[in-house]
């Protein structure tokens, strides 16, 4: 399992990655992670959305009630222009992290 | 025998209970609650067990509040406690310092009423004030609007009336006829009258909505 402050550290450029490829929403998103990370990434199910509220607000995603197939209410979530502009820097920031980490790694095998 | 739909009621209470009062994280938390329900029970889980696994992964209730509380959800719902302060503040005051005007500083218009129209004035305060806090505690006894976009048009609505009606009597009405000073003050705060509804009912409509959306079982 990741640890727990990778997780929230990981949890906003995890979202907004999913969410690029077009409109989401809460439950979709944990069930995406778990996927995709073969289990080893589990969000706090209850944890998410304050994450969701606090991008929302600072205008990287925006928000709508829709309908389930079931007829259930929904919020499906979208990404804003903010968001993108924010992703690109995600990817640079844990791009930059990946290569300093496997730059030592390899240093260390040589 | 286990009742989902209870179940998920109490549950509810309890996240009410711990602070998360707001409807828009609870509703949200509540939806997700009934998916995790929904898919464990199709994976052959019974619904009890499905209800507990479900509410164990939603995580500790505290924790939740504090990091919607760090999100400035919670922050919302002080904001509105404020405005209703302020609201309530407002309406109760605002016979007290007409009737101050009228009866005691007598300022501007004030200062050439009759007694009666000392009277007429604080009357007219006070019926603003009367069907306006009148309006805002009966709201909750009408269908409520759910949707904020909607609320906000009416809000709106109610903003853009006000002032349409304030530049009419202003440019339109008052010229037409030949009223002394403390005829107008005694006019204008009459014609303010009718707002105390329109008033009264926006903030009620919107604090119903809020209540309703914060204890209503999906």
């Amino acid at each position: 399992m990741i640890t727990k402050e990778l997780v929230a550290a990981s949890t906003e450029p995890l979202i907004l990655s999913l969410l690029a490829g077009g409109e989401s929403y809460g439950y979709a998103l944990t069930q995406e992670v778990k996927r995709l990370s073969g289990d080893k990434i589990a969000w706090t199910d209850g944890m998410l959305y304050p994450v969701l509220h606090r991008m929302e607000h600072r205008g990287l995603i925006k928000a709508r009630w829709g309908q389930s197939e079931t007829g259930r209410k929904r919020k499906y979530y979208a990404l804003k222009k903010d968001g993108r502009t924010a992703i690109a820097k995600h990817h640079e920031q844990w791009s930059l992290v990946h290569s300093v980490l496997a730059g030592l790694r390899k240093e260390q095998y040589v | 025998m286990f009742d989902l739909k209870q179940s998920i009621a109490e549950w509810r209470c309890q996240m009410l209970a711990a602070g998360i009062k707001t409807p828009v994280p609870l509703e949200e938390l509540e939806i997700h609650l009934h998916e995790e329900i929904g898919r464990l029970v199709e994976s052959g889980l019974d619904e009890q067990n499905a209800f507990n696994t479900a509410v164990q992964k939603m995580g500790p209730m505290p924790a939740i509040r504090n990091e919607f509380e760090n999100a400035g959800v919670a922050q919302r719902g002080r904001n509105w406690l404020i405005f209703e302060i302020f609201f309530l503040a407002g309406a109760l005051c605002l016979p007290i310092l007409v009737g101050a005007q009228a009866f005691y500083l007598k300022d501007g218009r004030f200062s050439e009423m009759t007694s009666s129209q000392q009277i007429s004035s604080l009357a007219a305060a006070a019926t603003l004030s009367f069907l306006a806090l009148g309006m805002r505690f009966i709201c909750g006894k009408f269908p409520v609007v759910h949707t904020k976009r909607i609320r906000d048009a009416i809000l709106g609505s109610v903003v853009i009336w006000l002032l349409a009606w304030v530049a009419l009597a202003a440019a339109g009405i008052m010229p037409r006829y030949d009223f002394s000073e403390a005829q107008k003050g005694v006019a204008s705060l009459w014609g303010f009258v009718p707002f105390g509804i329109l008033v009264g009912w926006a903030s009620g409509h919107a604090n119903a909505a809020r209540k309703k959306l914060a204890t209503t079982v999906s």
